[in-house]
């Protein structure tokens, strides 16, 4: 034969192992469904504040992302609360919901919201805080908002007048 | 006496125009609820749900700054935009299922391709490009 036969059985193996990767590329699942919730101090990394006046708004920016493999309706939740009152990856926090903040995402898609969030704290001031952000992700299948298990938050220490050469 | 009956009917028409708005106000995101299950039927056909979304976002955006007709003209929009794809969905998803089926029949007959036709290129390549050749005895 012109064309060596070793040669040819080496262009033949490299043509299958391609035609299979082609394939499997093709009809690949969507992989691990997942979503994320992310807090950002001026919608950047960082440069969160650190006191806040109680009664007072705070700007910061919800980052939310989807690739859950389909369109997601989506509500985050913010909670004023202590160390205690957590949330957990199964459990919301147990603090009464302040605000909350819905949104459609399509898949693969994701967005940054900015949000004044109202700092609304009882009992004895100064003290340190969590605010708390949780993502619930509507289910049409059920008709109702289930918690997704992601959450963030940030600690500030709420006073009662502006501490001056502090972030607000 | 007139003074106070004044401000109660003033009052009263306040509420009469306020509870009907916030009433519309407090059912939105439900109704954003609503249009889910579509957008998920169209997504899982492989259609392009750009423009559905944004008309959503903008009504939810319209939303927070409580303007209900501006939010409800959004909404609107967006649940048109989701009854004009819903005909079309099954035919993309047809198309979209062929091109797959095609690619992967594509993908799946090139090691066969090679397998026949590259010894027989090689082939006529090596002839075409030593016919002018001359052969000498020696």
């Amino acid at each position: 034969m012109i064309l060596d036969d070793e040669v040819f059985a080496v262009i033949l193996a490299v043509t299958i192992v391609s035609s299979v990767v082609g394939i499997a590329m093709v009809l690949r699942q969507e992989a691990e469904q997942w979503t994320a919730l992310g807090l950002l101090g001026e919608c950047k990394i960082g440069k969160y504040p650190k006191t806040a006046v109680n009664g007072s708004l705070q700007d910061l920016c919800i980052y939310v992302a989807n690739y859950m493999g389909k369109p997601v309706y989506y509500k985050v939740i913010y909670r004023v609360g202590d160390q205690e009152a957590l949330p957990t990856n199964t459990t919301p926090s147990p603090s009464e919901p302040l605000a909350f903040w819905i949104g459609v995402l399509g898949n693969k898609d994701n967005a940054t919201v900015p949000v004044k969030v109202p700092i609304t704290v009882r009992g004895p001031l100064p003290r340190k805080v969590a605010l708390i952000f949780e993502l619930w992700l509507y289910d049409t299948g059920t008709h109702e908002w289930i918690y997704s298990g992601r959450w963030v938050h940030v600690y500030v220490n709420v006073t009662l007048i502006p501490i001056e050469g502090t972030t607000q | 006496m007139y003074k106070y009956c004044l401000l109660a009917m003033l009052l009263l028409t306040f509420l009469l125009l306020v509870t009907p708005v916030s009433r519309a106000q407090e059912g939105f995101p439900d109704e954003i609820a609503s249009v889910m299950r579509d957008l998920e039927y169209l997504h899982s056909r492989g259609l392009d749900l750009e423009p559905v979304i944004e008309a959503l976002n903008k009504a939810i955006e319209a939303y927070y700054k409580n303007d209900v007709a501006e939010a409800r003209e959004y909404l609107e929009r967006a649940k048109h935009l989701v009854e004009e794809l819903k005909p079309v969905a099954e035919t993309v998803h047809l198309v979209n299922l062929l091109t797959k089926i095609c690619t992967v029949i594509a993908l799946a007959s090139i090691p066969l391709v090679v397998y026949f036709a590259l010894p027989r290129l090689y082939l006529y390549l090596w002839f075409t490009s030593r016919k002018k050749w001359i052969v000498i005895r020696r």
